[in-house]
């Protein structure tokens, strides 16, 4: 199998589109346009990063997945049972 | 039509003719994804409520609501990847909305220039990240033992009186410190160099801290790559060549795409 069929179908880790999806693109401005400015990833939420220790767990098993946000709900609530961190997305 | 219109990205106005949009879902999981045909560029977008979002709600709710985040960054995410495997695309940056068609459309013709030269750098290209990570302890072993100037500043301090010795050997401590990220950034560069050949352009990003990848070992390279299509396949065994070379001496790669045209489509 070609390796680009095989990284194509791995998970990315929420913290890696964060990276390019606030900080990169096009914002064509005009007036009234809205657009945020680029966000710095240090001054995000450290409950974001979770995310993406819960993607490299993923990584390490080699499934073929598309990424999907209930996936991301599952394997959350699996690593806070694993670590016995108290949930910090329930209010 | 006066209502917020988020836009993921634009595309070239041919390719959106000869292929008709798929069936998406908008932002707010109501309503789809529509055309905004223009001149030579088409806009693939979505309605939202109007006054349901101000920059300052938006960036409130990127600072402080996390669920929203994860859920409305991967939307946007699977939405520009599943559009970008359809068109030759210039992805937005996230919640890029505007006002109305019109607004769009005066700001679409007025970088019309700037975004069809966007079309052609990226078209038939594809977008590659690539993470180097090294396992700092092990390479410092290895630097402390085998660099030259190291070895002779030891063997110097050994002929030192005791009271001497503490203090050089502290100095020598910062020396290997200061090896090792040369070190690290000498053979990292060099590979950069190497892959560099393989891309139409290459572009450094900054290294995260372990705080950001949760990972023991240390970032010590995060690049992008543009790439030909017909050449992606060359590159990725070459990364791989050299994950399996260095697997043994405390290297990983790590490669991730294609990635919608992020970092090359940008334009000011």
């Amino acid at each position: 199998m070609p390796i680009q069929d095989s990284l194509e179908n791995k998970d990315i880790a929420l913290i890696d589109i964060l990276d390019v999806i606030l900080d990169k693109g096009v914002a064509i401005k005009a007036d009234l346009v809205i657009s945020i400015a680029g966000v710095d990833l240090v001054y995000l939420d450290l409950r974001v990063l979770i995310a993406s220790v819960e993607s490299l767990v993923q990584a390490q098993q080699r499934e073929r997945k598309t990424v999907s946000s209930e996936q991301f709900d599952r394997q959350r609530e699996a690593l806070i049972d694993a670590t016995g961190q108290p949930d910090k997305w329930k209010n | 039509m006066d209502g917020l219109i988020y836009v993921y990205g634009l595309v070239p106005a041919k390719e959106a003719a000869n292929q008709p949009l798929p069936p998406l879902q908008g932002f707010d999981g109501t309503g789809g994804l529509y055309a905004i045909p223009m001149q030579e560029v088409t806009a693939i977008a979505c309605d939202l409520e109007p006054g349901t979002y101000t920059e300052e709600n938006i960036e409130d709710r990127i600072q402080n609501e996390v669920d929203w985040l994860q859920e409305k960054a991967f939307h946007h995410h699977e939405t520009v990847m599943q559009l970008s495997r359809l068109y030759t695309m210039v992805p937005m940056k996230f919640c890029t909305l505007y006002k109305n068609e019109h607004n769009l459309q005066t700001a679409v013709q007025e970088s019309e220039t700037k975004i069809t030269r966007a079309f052609s750098i990226i078209t038939g290209n594809e977008e590659w990240n690539l993470k180097i990570y090294c396992d700092d302890e092990r390479l410092k072993a290895k630097v402390s033992r085998s660099h030259p100037e190291i070895e002779a500043k030891r063997a110097e301090i050994s002929q030192l009186p005791k009271g001497r010795q503490f203090f050089e050997k502290k100095k020598l401590d910062k020396l290997v410190d200061a090896k090792l990220e040369e070190e690290k950034n000498k053979i990292s560069e060099s590979i950069h160099h190497d892959l560099s050949d393989f891309a139409m352009q290459g572009n450094v990003k900054r290294n995260w801290s372990s705080d950001v990848t949760g990972r023991k070992d240390q970032m010590t390279w995060n690049s992008v790559y543009l790439i030909s299509g017909s050449e992606t396949e060359r590159f990725l065994e070459r990364v791989q060549q050299y994950e399996q070379d260095m697997k043994e001496t405390c290297w990983e790669f790590v490669a991730s795409g294609p990635w919608p045209a992020y970092h090359f489509s940008s334009f000011s």
